[in-house]
């Protein structure tokens, strides 16, 4: 056989599955748009049935008493069908999200739906299987639901290669560590991102029963930089004053991001003996530590403070921190905090004071 | 061949991932959450009057807790600006405004008397000739850390803001940080923090034509009824959905489109933002950023993600797709003569090696190679030297390979989101793909040698309107235009 012939050969045999996929390509298209329209068909129908059957029997239950026997009709229950895996996975879902658009005892209401439906054993099997992202989901849909599990069952996943599996495990962890909610900072080798740190916020907002954290041990002794910033911004969140000495630590630092962090937290956990200090070290900081140190002074409002705000409002050149000033000065005029009328004021500045002062 | 099916299978795996990685309702979080970050949202306006109003409304009713949004009336000639003003009841303001960018004279500036309206920022400036320097005159009125540049005429997802923040919150130094150092008592040294920094994302463009609006939300999605728009849509959905999302996978995006992209400022403006004389403003800005990086030694990633979030309306007609082929061929042309230093260049790593070299092999190159090809074969039929079964075995190749690819980006699609109600119109869309390589790849290789050619002779460019149909609403199309 010649070498064309097999060149030839070779081609027709890459026709021929090119064919073969862009039929498969066709089938799944279509098998994957009918399951999925079958689907969004059932779940119209599981919510339905929660708002107007299941929902109005708990609400007439007084929610204080606990109550074994489980309230849901049998005959409900049969037109739910969830003996199908589908089913169930669609009743889960629709249940997380009723769940994220409501809070107090409605959320306890579909919390306890997804007890008496037995829907949590499928979450806890997934948790236990041996592909992370079905890991990953197990871990969601418990978290969402409120269905608190050991902390060894979690802490087991931190260790984790896959660094989602170990993010979803740290959102667990928080959500249902009743003593020390934030333990995982000790253990964490990799950094976290800001977008983690958005979860915990909102986890945080969620749990209000929480026991309240000490950040200032991680902030001091932590050797993870991300996790330092995450406590920081965490204790200014939390309004965790024993943080202050630890983050007053850091005003000393080399690395500028994390001191901008500092001052930051400072700012809004009004440390206001800080407020020399700020003061002193403002001059030669770069420009991001240095807004936030006016950031920082605009909260604290003090009588130095407001005099350090408009003297450097009259001496700086820099527009990013004469619009900075501007705004804060201009904040703190409207609010009758300060009453401040400067006949020999710049031109340009008047301009830019006028501005912000105009400002919605 | 084998590049296109690993990219296929690449972009397929990011894809996944990108799925997994969301399956929390995450994105919701960012809603509410004093974390994130602003956003100025930029859409320059050239004679956009028919649907200035509806566009500006679909802008400032994004989910997201901390964004502004700046119109750039780039010297509009028909009542865009007085529209704005009417309808937003507009009040001229002294705005500091800081040339960071340097751009054509900024005339007036607007804010809305009305508090719902607070969000919206006016500029009235001169015609600058392009998108570029309205949207440095945009850039240079920001108030926020990142912006996003888009079109007045696209629509938005109402989740676009926190769907592209979130790549850039999520990036995370694969190294271990390095241990904080406290010096009590030394001063201060300021050390740079070299964690990876995204520096743009983008999300896939799809065509808007056919599709149903109202009040600038689309309420029913539809592939495009004519077959030059069907075809670029088409075409998005490949480069988007197989290509950027593998680039993205490593790391290696060659360009976020000018239509949707979101940008960190400071290395924008670094750059000098975008170029008024480039034709192809936004691969010229985000290889001007990379190279910004490389240089400084910063670590830096480009991301993308898979879920559409911005529709725009195709050009319908041969005349305007012409004008706009040609431009985007004199651009690349541009970019290669601008940024040669930068090819098969190992000091600009990925950029130099795999970015660069990619554009000029598969994209600069194409066209030539087709023609070239396509003149040989001419030649061996004239001297008789063809072997037809060959021949039309190797083309029977190349066009079931390329209707394959094309079904199979559809697929991937119908994967991350199913916007088209009716399956007839997904496989209808699929079907596309059989008549393109006679129809419309013929087009596309003209238009861009055409624009070689041009840009040989450095004929001057006529940027011309954008014919627009305006989806307002379906009693009041009309035509506007913009640049």
């Amino acid at each position: 056989m010649s070498a064309e012939t097999i060149f030839i050969t070779i081609i027709q045999c890459i026709i021929a599955l090119s064919l073969l996929g862009t039929f498969v390509s066709y089938t799944i298209i279509a098998t994957k748009r009918h399951k999925e329209a079958r689907n969004r068909k059932r779940q119209a129908q599981l919510n339905q049935l929660i708002v107007d059957k299941i929902l109005p029997q708990f609400i007439k239950e007084d929610l204080s008493e606990a109550v074994s026997e489980p309230l849901i009709d049998r005959k409900i229950l049969d037109e739910l069908a969830l003996m199908d895996k589908t089913d169930r996975q669609l009743m889960i879902d629709t249940l997380i999200h009723l769940r994220w658009h409501v809070a107090g005892a409605n959320a306890f209401i579909l919390h306890r739906v997804y007890v008496l439906l037995e829907l949590n054993q499928d979450s806890l099997q997934k948790i236990k299987s041996r592909r992370w992202q079905v890991n990953v989901q197990g871990l969601h849909e418990l978290t969402l639901m409120d269905y608190a599990i050991s902390d060894i069952d979690i802490l087991r996943f931190n260790l984790s290669d896959v660094s989602e599996l170990r993010s979803a495990a740290r959102s667990a962890f928080m959500r249902f560590s009743k003593n020390e909610p934030f333990r995982f900072f000790d253990e964490i080798r990799d950094p976290l991102s800001i977008w983690e740190l958005v979860g915990f916020f909102r986890i945080l907002d969620q749990s209000k029963d929480t026991v309240k954290s000490n950040f200032a041990n991680w902030i001091r002794y932590s050797r993870n930089k991300t996790v330092v910033i995450c406590c920081m911004k965490l204790a200014a969140h939390e309004q965790s004053i024993e943080a202050i000495d630890s983050i007053e630590g850091l005003l000393n630092v080399n690395d500028h991001a994390l001191r901008s962090h500092a001052i930051n937290a400072l700012g809004h956990l009004r440390a206001l003996h800080t407020q020399d200090h700020l003061i002193k070290m403002y001059p030669n900081q770069p420009i991001d530590c240095q807004c936030e140190i006016l950031f920082a002074l605009g909260i604290f409002r003090t009588p130095g403070a407001i005099q350090f705000l408009k003297e450097q409002f009259l001496v700086t050149y820099d527009f990013e921190i004469e619009n900075n000033v501007a705004g804060i000065l201009a904040r703190l005029m409207r609010g009758g905090q300060l009453n401040w009328t400067v006949p020999q004021l710049q031109e340009r500045k008047q301009r830019i004071l006028n501005y912000y002062l105009q400002e919605q | 061949m084998v590049i296109y099916v690993a990219m296929a299978i690449l972009s397929y795996k990011h894809i996944r991932l990108y799925f997994w990685k969301n399956m929390g309702h995450y994105t919701q979080n960012m809603i509410s959450s004093p974390l994130s970050p602003g956003i100025s949202v930029i859409a320059p306006a050239y004679n956009e009057g028919l649907t200035i109003i509806d566009n500006v409304y679909a802008l400032m009713h994004l989910n997201y807790p901390l964004y502004e949004v700046i119109i750039i009336n780039d010297g509009s000639t028909d009542d865009t600006l007085d529209k704005l003003i009417e309808h937003f009841a507009l009040k001229d303001v002294d705005l500091p405004y800081h040339e960071r960018i340097k751009t054509l004279p900024v005339k007036r500036f607007f804010r809305s008397s009305d508090k719902a309206y607070e969000k919206l920022l006016v500029i009235d400036k001169e015609n600058g000739k392009g998108k570029a320097d309205a949207s440095n005159a945009g850039i240079n009125a920001s108030k926020y850390d990142y912006f996003l540049c888009t079109d007045v005429d696209c629509i938005l997802h109402e989740d676009t803001l926190s769907r592209l923040m979130r790549p850039i919150l999520d990036e995370k130094s694969r190294n271990q940080l390095d241990d904080i150092q406290v010096i009590p008592d030394t001063g201060y040294i300021h050390v740079e923090d070299n964690q990876r920094r995204v520096i743009a994302v983008g999300a896939p463009l799809r065509m808007i034509n056919s599709s149903d609006v109202d009040n600038g939300v689309i309420t029913r999605f539809r592939p495009p009824n004519k077959i030059l728009p069907r075809f670029q849509e088409l075409e998005y959905i490949r480069a988007y959905l197989l290509s950027k999302m593998a680039w993205s996978a490593l790391n290696c995006v060659p360009n976020v489109s000018g239509g949707l992209g979101l940008f960190d400022k400071h290395i924008a403006v670094k750059v000098g933002g975008y170029d008024p004389r480039s034709f192809a403003e936004d691969i010229d800005m985000v290889t001007r950023m990379s190279v910004y990086m490389i240089q400084n030694n910063k670590r830096y990633a480009i991301r993308y993600i898979p879920v559409s979030l911005c529709w725009t309306e195709g050009p319908q007609n041969l005349k305007v797709f012409s004008r706009q082929r040609v431009r985007w061929a004199r651009g690349l042309v541009q970019i290669m003569r601008l940024h040669w230093h930068v090819l098969f260049n190992t000091k600009f790593k990925r950029l130099g090696m795999v970015v660069f070299p990619y554009n000029f092999l598969f994209e600069f190159l194409a066209p030539i190679l087709e023609l070239t090809g396509f003149i040989f074969y001419i030649y061996l039929i004239v001297i008789g030297a063809i072997n037809w079964v060959n021949t039309l075995t190797l083309l029977c190749f190349l066009y079931m390979f390329s209707v394959m690819i094309s079904s199979i980006a559809v697929l991937w699609d119908q994967l991350t989101e199913r916007h088209y109600r009716k399956t007839s119109e997904v496989i209808g869309l699929c079907l596309t793909a059989f008549a393109e390589p006679f129809i419309y790849h013929p087009l596309i290789v003209f238009f861009s040698l055409k624009g070689y050619v041009q840009s040989m002779f450095r004929q001057k460019l006529v940027w011309g309107n954008m014919q627009r149909k305006g989806f307002s609403s379906s009693n009041t199309k009309g035509t506007s235009s913009s640049t």
